[in-house]
């Protein structure tokens, strides 16, 4: 249990496996994938990696521990955001092979966000994903919005409206996914990743990657802080264990 | 008639109602709608801002001022002609809530960009947009090429080309728009605004932050650009005529 690094062939798969909280993420949960993935591309034979869950992708932040930090400081708070939650965005984000999220269970919240950073994102017939912050009344603290918004800048407000479950196909419609048919996302993801070994050296695919993301690499930090302000601002706000209380009662 | 404001419980409505004109806007109802866009959301119970107007959205732009005022230099030509619309446009990008554009008639060239500047498009069954601008030889003079791009950014060229009329489906094909179905545009548009208000206006004023913050930050640099090639195309000479006879249609 915990994260697990797993090879198959060209890819190097980044396994949570906190199947008693569905994956939802702590501060030292989300550090533990940050050194996960950068041990990752070690080797120099990874052409890609693979992020999945066991069972579900990822829930999100764990609510329960965000009922237990309910008196820290503003100050305390934006930093164990800047360094572990945001901490993993950019790690994600500086992976210098090609990244594809494999969904064959839920990615809410930050877990959605942690699927919208790579490059790729493969959604199984069990997996789906849900913005899931703005049900709580906040804002996505992990880029979510930015990077939903680079892959379908106008997907933001009926999602709000309405936070629909969005399964393989209607990730299709919205483009923000593509359906791994029957077959689960982890071995359609794989088989991505093999497919671009057979063509492209290692060197060529992360001269792709720098393209690709260099933009976003731009932008990723001013919107990673202005998302931060935001989300302490809001956090701190009245509120915040009424309102977790009340999904969490709703999940029970 | 004129300009009308509306409450729908937590949505303010802005209503467009100058039928002898089809709600086209000149430097007169662009600073009135300035005005009252500013005002109406300073009621901290208004979640949110639907734009709208009855029978036609906007069939566009008053030109006029453009065309005639050749003696004058191009700076004052520029503030005249401009100077109201581009601060209207400003206004809808800086409101700090989510707008909302219904559209349940004719959207055509300023009005294709006035709701392409709202964060979201209801097109209703009577509904339809035209880029429109190409179609007299012209640029959008206030950003429409930027804002189109914003929010499909391949559609361009195929618009030039074919300038179709953009109901429902279309809109939706083109990632332009959202379908109202068979409801107005106007009441699904509503209807948005109050589902999202119990996630409470300080929420969304902080979702509207983060969306709009690359948008904002290049409009002035955008407005000015656009602003700057319009007006090369309309003082050309013989463009005169062609805008004579277009506005006399």
């Amino acid at each position: 249990m915990g994260v697990r690094v797993e090879r198959d062939g060209p890819a190097c798969l980044v396994i949570l496996d906190w199947p008693e909280r569905k994956n939802a993420l702590g501060p030292q949960d989300a550090d533990a994938i940050s050194q996960a993935l950068q041990q990752a591309t070690l080797a120099p034979d990874v052409h890609g990696v693979v992020l999945t869950g066991e069972g579900a992708f990822c829930a999100g932040v764990n609510l329960k521990d965000t009922l237990e930090r309910a008196a820290m400081s503003p100050e305390e708070r934006r930093q164990m955001v800047y360094r572990s939650f945001q901490g993993l965005m950019r790690t994600l984000i500086a992976v210098p092979v090609p990244t594809i999220a494999a969904i064959d269970g839920p990615a809410v919240g930050s877990g959605f966000d942690l699927a919208l950073a790579c490059d790729s994102r493969f959604i199984g017939p069990a997996g789906w994903c849900m913005q899931g912050w703005g049900r709580l009344g906040f804002v996505p603290g992990t880029g979510g919005e930015l990077l939903m918004r680079r892959l379908a800048p106008n997907a933001l407000w009926s999602l709000l409206e309405a936070q629909p479950r969005i399964g393989a196909d209607l990730a299709e419609k919205l483009g923000l996914g593509e359906a791994s048919g029957e077959m689960s996302a982890r071995q359609r993801a794989v088989t991505r990743v093999a497919a671009l070994a057979k063509s492209l050296s290692r060197q060529a695919l992360e001269a792709y990657v720098e393209l690709y993301r260099s933009e976003l690499r731009t932008q990723l930090e001013p919107h990673l802080e202005a998302a931060r302000e935001h989300q302490v601002h809001l956090q701190v706000a009245a509120g915040l264990r009424k309102r977790v209380e009340s999904v969490l009662g709703k999940a029970t | 008639m004129g300009l009308r404001v509306e409450r729908h419980d937590r949505a303010a409505v802005l209503v467009f109602d100058w039928p002898e004109r089809r709600n086209a806007i000149g430097p007169e109802e662009a600073l009135e709608i300035t005005a009252t866009l500013k005002d109406i959301v300073k009621d901290p119970a208004v979640c949110g801002v639907v734009i709208t107007g009855e029978g036609a959205f906007c069939a566009g732009g008053n030109l006029k001022g453009a065309v005639f005022k050749q003696d004058t230099s191009t700076e004052e030509r520029s503030a005249a002609v401009y100077g109201a619309v581009h601060g209207m446009m400003q206004a809808i990008v800086n409101v700090p809530l989510p707008t909302v554009a219904a559209i349940d008639g004719p959207a055509i060239a300023l009005g294709f960009d006035m709701a392409l500047a709202c964060d979201s498009r209801f097109i209703g069954p009577k509904g339809w947009c035209l880029q429109g601008w190409g179609k007299l030889g012209f640029v959008p003079g206030a950003a429409g090429e930027m804002l189109l791009r914003f929010r499909s950014p391949g559609v361009l060229w195929r618009l030039l080309e074919e300038q179709p009329r953009i109901n429902a489906e279309l809109a939706e094909k083109l990632n332009l728009g959202e379908s109202s179905g068979e409801s107005t545009a106007r009441e699904r548009a509503i209807a948005r605004v109050n589902a999202l208000a119990p996630m409470s206006r300080e929420t969304l004023e902080a979702y509207v932050d983060l969306n709009r913050a690359d948008l904002r930050s290049k409009m002035e640099h955008g407005l000015a650009a656009a602003a700057a090639k319009q007006l090369a195309l309309l003082t050309r000479p013989g463009l005169e005529d062609r805008v004579k006879a277009a506005l006399n249609k």
